[in-house]
């Protein structure tokens, strides 16, 4: 059996103003017909790049050096001719990408887009006949109201929704190869499973050859039967997706498994590049734990949206958003938020440090009503609460150098001379383990994970009592958001500090909280001790929530 | 319905916006120290004259009920009457209206169809030559005084080859007839004289050239940097790993989403195609507002400078509402950031 796609020996550098950069060096790889394949590695590693330019879709800055061998269908892609290229995307070859909200032209119809692709690989087919086979690839996509859905604009379906029509498109000639790229990342779990369900039925029925790439172990384990690990550019393990996961040879790939916190006893720093961390002594955090009284405290909190407009004042035209949350976290302990997106865990945190003015319901912390309709957040109180969110790109001022960025809060508390400032900073670089790093720099200069620990350090600087965590790692890859954790959870260790934290990831949650409230269209369905909820949840949907998320193959 | 609702809301804002508008122009008039009375009455008119005419205007009232006066007439298609023609205002702006009007669309028109090319095929060629060439020439576009292109222009196309006439809206021979709507290539073709429509084709195209050349360079640019940011966008990587072909994906992919932002910029450039035609009509001898409102500045003549100041603030806001139009059908999705 010939392989439907060959790689071999591929070598990618970038030639970018003068400099030479390495992108891809020696990769290999083979995908066999009807066979899914998955490509796994953090961001950075390359593995995207492969997949576009498999697909002859490299647009870089500056000149892009290929040597080696990519065969698609026996076919050298590298040297082909663009035009004879072109033919072979979308016929022979298809993709699907990662984002799923923007990979829709927003002012096309989705039944318009399906007909102008199907069209462009049959000439003859009439208008109407395309129309047809749009619509019978969307029922194959289990889409129930197909009409609708060729109707309508990206805008009016969900995510879950376009990334179906998407799938759809990518299988609207048969192609005999698709590349998946993190096809489901942005998604709910309870969707990803449809989806990657779906993929999987697709590849059976017209055996197809699937790459499948991405970084989640779970994923990967539960669909792809077998394994390429990457790092810079190179392939570090190849092999059955069990002997990959089950008995890893590199040092890499072992050190990936071990940052997973589902491979981890709850609350237990995790090992770092494979090392284990020593693990912090409990000791402030069990007295606090005794105490009765609850540090923050919601209740039956309510919060809608409404819909703006210069006449109307009709009070139909507004959404609920949360309908009646409450919820108790006492001092020096976690408690974990967990829900799919459009749940309302974010308007919770927002309403919690008053972003968002709550239609009713109170919330107290140290015993002060400090949201809802009455009074505002005292400047004194607000110290003691602060906020991190998700992305630390977008949440920085890429405009402000780190020790301005670290002291701002402290500026809205009262004068302060830009010495104190910087002294305060270094403080707080130390304390989030960015000391060695030039604090002068902006933003733009640090990584992913540095950056979320400069949001910390920020959220840090008015030593509050409580911090609300917003996904704080959910933007990032797995070995740096094991660093993230154990940050942490040395800071509540080491500071007595309380977390409200909020994650889609049900691993993570189950990691770091001790309590956790289970999240539903702006209603807590659940809430208990976090090894009872997630160990034996009792409501339907915390059950469906926890089957869906793909679980790594673990030796048993 | 929404788009009822949106209408309504539109002519509620173009209400406020006449208001405020119509209150400026009055408070500037007011504030410059001239003596309408006097000016009127002429040099040597006795003071009682003076005087006369000033009750007769109504100038000895109290500001607030001048002003009033002043709004009931503009709410009955009043805008009084004009000190150097003795015409009321109102009929003498409709008369040159139908000029501008034909030059700015011609210009906008000119300017559309060379500079929306231009900007995108600078940014399929980015930095390559094609895009070399649409930037210098947007350059040049931007930088060169609409007045001087002008008069390049006549020197070349009249003074040199002869091609094309000087200005005026239409040769001797054809003076004397009778305007149908008043915008002579329309007129031209609804009588059937071929000759006239050719003769005010030949008449409009230096004049709209030179008033298209102040747009077009900001034209190619703002379609080249809206164009290339859209080719960026990730749904033209999903059709291109769909095998669309490569100039479909530019024109019928990528152009339309590339013409929202500039759509807006097109109502917005309005009110340099207003100010650019009083220049270009001067040099042109165009006998539009442009001119007649050049000759009203001149003489002080307020209501005439209040009427013109008022009807372009009416056009201003009907263009920018066509333009809210044209983005519904756009981008469907901007439906709810409107309404």
């Amino acid at each position: 059996m010939r392989p439907v796609l060959s790689i071999k020996d591929l070598t990618l550098h970038l030639q970018h103003s003068g400099k030479c950069t390495p992108v891809l060096s020696g990769i290999t790889l083979e995908v066999m017909p009807g066979e899914i394949v998955g490509l796994v590695g953090e961001s950075g590693s390359g593995k995207s790049i492969t997949s576009l330019a498999v697909m002859g879709l490299l647009d870089v800055d500056g000149e892009a050096r290929i040597s080696g061998r990519i065969a698609v269908l026996g076919q050298d892609v590298i040297s082909m001719a663009e035009e004879d290229f072109r033919r072979m995307r979308g016929a022979d070859m298809a993709m699907v990408f990662q984002e799923p909200m923007t990979a829709l032209n927003p002012i096309w119809r989705v039944g318009e887009l399906m007909i102008d692709v199907i069209r462009t690989h049959h000439r003859k087919i009439r208008r109407n006949e395309a129309h047809s086979l749009a619509a019978s690839l969307l029922a194959d996509m289990h889409i129930r109201d197909v009409e609708r859905v060729l109707q309508a604009y990206p805008f009016e379906l969900s995510g879950g929704m376009r990334q179906r029509v998407l799938i759809a498109l990518a299988f609207a000639c048969h192609p005999k190869l698709l590349i998946a790229d993190e096809p489901t990342t942005a998604l709910d779990v309870t969707v990803q499973a449809q989806i990657l369900s779906l993929l999987k039925e697709m590849a059976r029925r017209h055996n197809t050859a699937v790459l499948f790439i991405s970084h989640d172990l779970g994923v990967v384990s539960e669909l792809c039967a077998r394994l390429y690990v990457i790092k810079d550019g190179k392939i570090m393990e190849a092999g059955s997706t069990e002997s990959v996961l089950l008995r890893p040879q590199s040092s890499y790939t072992k050190a990936l498994l071990a940052a997973l916190p589902e491979f981890s006893p709850p609350r237990q720093p995790l090992p770092i590049n494979g090392i284990s961390q020593i693990s912090p002594i409990y000791h402030q955090r069990e007295e606090s734990r005794s105490g009765a009284s609850s540090l923050l405290e919601v209740s039956d909190l309510h919060v809608e949206a409404k819909r703006k407009s210069m006449f109307s004042t009709r009070t139909s035209d507004t959404i609920p958003i949360l309908k009646g949350v409450s919820l108790s976290l006492r001092p020096g302990t976690t408690l974990g938020v967990i829900g799919e997106s459009g749940c309302g865990k974010s308007t919770l945190a927002r309403t919690i440090v008053g972003l968002i003015r709550p239609t009713s319901g109170a919330v107290k912390f140290c015993g002060h009503q400090i949201s809802g309709p009455g009074p505002t957040l005292s400047k004194q109180l607000r110290q003691g609460l602060q906020m991190v969110f998700q992305d630390p790109r977008s949440s920085l001022n890429p405009r402000m150098r780190v020790w301005e960025i670290l002291t701002e809060p402290l500026l809205a508390l009262g004068r302060i001379s830009e010495l104190e400032r910087r002294q305060r900073a270094a403080v707080l670089a130390d304390q989030v383990g960015l000391s060695k790093y030039g604090l002068d720099r902006y933003p733009h200069a640090f990584s992913g994970g540095q950056r979320q620990r400069i949001s910390l350090g920020r959220a840090l600087s008015t030593e509050p009592r409580l911090l609300i965590l917003d996904e704080p790692t959910s933007a990032l890859d797995v070995s740096i958001q094991a660093q993230i954790l154990n940050l942490l959870l040395r800071l509540q260790d080491e500071l007595g500090l309380s977390y409200l934290f909020i994650s889609h990831d049900v691993s993570v949650i189950r990691h770091m909280a001790d309590e956790v409230i289970v999240m539903r269209s702006g209603e807590v369905v659940e809430a208990g001790r976090a090894g009872q909820v997630l160990g034996s949840p009792r409501h339907p949907y915390t059950r469906q929530l926890i089957m869906a998320v793909p679980k790594v193959r673990q030796a048993s | 319905m929404r788009h009822v609702r949106l209408v309504a809301e539109r002519i509620i804002g173009l209400c406020l916006v006449l208001l405020g508008v119509s209150a400026i122009t009055f408070a500037i008039s007011h504030l410059i120290p001239t003596d309408v009375a006097r000016m009127i009455a002429g040099d040597f008119a006795s003071e009682e004259a003076v005087a006369a005419i000033r009750e007769e205007l109504g100038l000895n009232r109290p500001i607030w009920s001048q002003y009033l006066i002043y709004l009931r007439g503009l709410l009955s298609g009043d805008l009084g009457v004009s000190i150097q023609t003795g015409q009321p205002v109102l009929g003498d702006l409709l008369r040159h209206l139908p000029a501008t009007v034909e030059l700015a669309i011609m210009a906008l028109l000119l300017a559309v169809i060379i500079g929306v090319p231009l900007g995108v095929i600078a940014a399929v060629y980015n930095g390559r030559w094609p895009d070399h060439v649409a930037r210098i020439f947007s350059l040049i576009g931007i930088s060169t005084p609409s007045f001087w292109l002008g008069l390049m222009l006549v020197f070349f196309f009249y003074g040199v080859l002869g091609w094309l006439p000087a200005g005026g809206r239409m040769a001797v021979e054809h003076f004397g007839f009778p305007p149908v709507t008043g915008f002579y290539l329309i007129d031209s073709i609804i009588v059937g004289n071929f000759s006239l429509f050719l003769d005010v084709s030949l008449h409009l195209a230096l004049p709209s050239l030179s008033l298209a050349f102040l747009l077009m360079g900001g034209f190619v640019r703002l379609i080249r940097a809206s164009m290339l940011e859209t080719l960026r966008e990730d749904y033209i990587r999903t059709v291109r790993a769909a095998g669309v072909g490569h100039w479909r994906i530019i024109v019928k992919h990528a152009l339309p989403n590339a013409l929202v932002p500039f759509v807006t910029a097109l109502g917005l450039s309005l009110a340099n195609l207003l100010t650019g035609a009083v220049v270009i009509e001067a040099i042109f001898m165009w006998p539009g507002m442009g001119s007649y409102i050049l000759d009203a500045a001149a003489a002080l003549d307020f209501p005439a400078i209040m009427g013109f100041t008022v009807i372009a603030a009416v056009i201003y806001v009907l263009a920018n509402f066509a333009v809210d139009l044209v983005y519904l059908r756009l981008d469907p999705a901007q439906e709810r950031r409107l309404s």
